[in-house]
């Protein structure tokens, strides 16, 4: 609950009117609010080029890692949690 | 001399204002509607003649004339019984006229005077309220209409009579009270699922920022009992929400005795459902199973036993949020945010990736399998997770995170 609470607070803050959770975001808004650090946009360039990541996944893994991070109570991406969303992706054989 | 009463016409979940003009004229006995009506309009003459007649009215025999303006928006739906029933009573001198132009009127009439529940009451309050008119709807959508607002104006009477008698100052109903129906506490309990940690995680990580999941496992695995507890992880309704949810719900005459309800909504389609039933049309341009999801969660079990497109239908209402349904004449919009939950087999004999398992079609069991779901809309899902069997040592180890610290933690 908590972390849905943190994610209300920041799009009310923003303004961005009718979205109350991540998933809902634009890719905009998620691009400012998930901004990765230099290690995991390494990973997640890395990432990009092995897998063929299209623009949406790479706006849908920015999303899931920026949950990941309010659950942890994290302000900033990290590298677990960019790793923890594109393992979510990847998941089953390719 | 024409008499005119105030309804509403839908489209999608919007409230069109309709004007019903009644003229009674000398001439030939007849009983004309007009405006475009649908089959169940036009049968409305028989409705309004024996409800008056079992109210005590008789029709005149003169020339009826009845037009629903807009005269070219096509009139679908029954709810223009009762306005129809009300301007004839106008004409006729039975009730007075002034007033009735202060409402909002919708209604089905029984033959036997009594007013019928119709869907769209909400909607149908919503656009009185913003036209500052009130309400006549019938008494079983009465607590619905009480949500749009304290300052509406609501009669909500059983019969005719009953409406009568109030326009006429004999007897006033009473305003209808809004009802919440209470949330459904007793949702199965995640902490029921014994092992499945990983899934458990992933679950949890979908339910705190609505990210669309799917889940691929043999048979047994938990699949559907996992999603079967997502709704008792995610937070309720905030107000908003809620009168978005509520009006698709009351288009679909999915409000059952007007009460709303704050806990998400969760579809669970059968995978025999076409694509009118999915994602919406049909006769009367219902909202879809992805429609009555909005704000909620959609589950897809056996995902690939739909229907391929089907499954691709729903891929531009995932993207955009909203789903547009093209008629010839007129287009309509249905919100869709949905997270969408779903799960499948891995393979056609359902054990390919077990252990110490082949599959006798070999390596093409599971590919043919899973190439029913096309690339696009797999890039629609965020988490996918493999969801392994249970084994025997799962089962007695104890569970390790209750319900309670899984909902504080998320």
């Amino acid at each position: 609950m908590r972390a849905r609470q943190i994610q209300a607070d920041r799009y009310l803050k923003l303004g961005a009117t009718g979205v109350y959770n991540n998933a809902a975001t634009s890719a905009k808004v998620i691009e400012q609010v998930a901004q990765p650090d230099s290690e995991s946009k390494q990973l997640l360039v890395q990432a990009a080029e092995k897998f063929n990541l299209s623009a949406r996944a790479y706006h849908r893994v920015l999303k899931v890692a920026r949950t990941l991070a309010d659950l942890g109570g994290a302000q900033h991406i990290k590298k677990p949690h960019i790793a923890e969303a594109l393992g979510y992706r990847i998941g089953f054989g390719t | 001399m024409v008499t005119r009463v105030q309804t509403v016409a839908f489209q999608g979940i919007q409230a069109l204002p309709v004007d019903v003009q009644v003229q009674v004229a000398n001439g030939m006995p007849a009983f004309n509607i007009v405006g475009l009506p649908d089959k169940a309009v036009g049968e409305s003459k028989e409705r309004v003649r024996s409800a008056l007649t079992s109210s005590g009215l008789s029709l005149p025999p003169k020339r009826i004339t009845i037009n629903l303006a807009p005269a070219d928006l096509p009139k679908e739906g029954s709810h223009y019984d009762l306005p129809i029933a009300l301007g004839l009573m106008a004409a006729i001198g039975a009730i007075p006229g002034d007033s009735l132009g202060e409402y909002v009127v919708l209604g089905e009439l029984a033959l036997d005077g009594r007013i019928s529940t119709v869907a769209g009451t909400l909607p149908a309050a919503i656009s009185a309220q913003s036209r500052d008119l009130g309400l006549i709807c019938p008494e079983s959508c009465g607590p619905e209409a009480a949500w749009a607002g304290e300052e509406l104006n609501i009669i909500a009477p059983v019969n005719l009579l009953a409406l009568v008698n109030h326009l006429t100052g004999n007897q006033l109903c009473a305003r209808p009270v809004a009802k919440r129906r209470d949330r459904n506490l007793a949702f199965p309990d995640l902490s029921e699922i014994k092992g499945q940690e990983g899934a458990k995680r992933a679950l949890e990580v979908a339910a705190a920022g609505g990210h669309n999941f799917l889940m691929i496992g043999p048979p047994g695995a938990g699949k559907s009992m996992l999603a079967a507890r997502l709704p008792s992880i995610l937070p309720p309704l905030n107000p908003r929400e809620l009168l978005d949810v509520s009006m698709v719900q009351s288009i679909a005459g999915e409000l059952a005795g007007g009460q709303l309800s704050d806990s998400r909504p969760f579809r669970a389609p059968h995978h025999s459902a076409s694509m009118a039933a999915l994602i919406g049309g049909g006769l009367k341009v219902r909202p879809g199973e992805v429609s009555l999801a909005h704000n909620g969660v959609l589950f897809l079990d056996e995902l690939p036993e739909f229907a391929p497109q089907v499954i691709d239908g729903l891929r531009q209402p995932l993207e955009s949020g909203e789903t547009v349904i093209a008629r010839a004449n007129h287009r309509v919009v249905y919100p869709s945010r949905v997270q969408l939950v779903a799960a499948m087999n891995p393979c056609k004999c359902g054990m390919a990736g077990s252990p110490g398992h082949t599959c006798k079609r070999g390596d093409r069991c599971a590919s043919d399998y899973q190439a029913r779901i096309s690339g696009p809309f797999l890039d629609r899902i965020d988490i996918r997770i493999d969801v392994p069997a249970v084994t025997a040592l799962d089962m007695i180890e104890p569970e390790t995170l209750s319900q309670a610290n899984m909902l504080q933690n998320g």
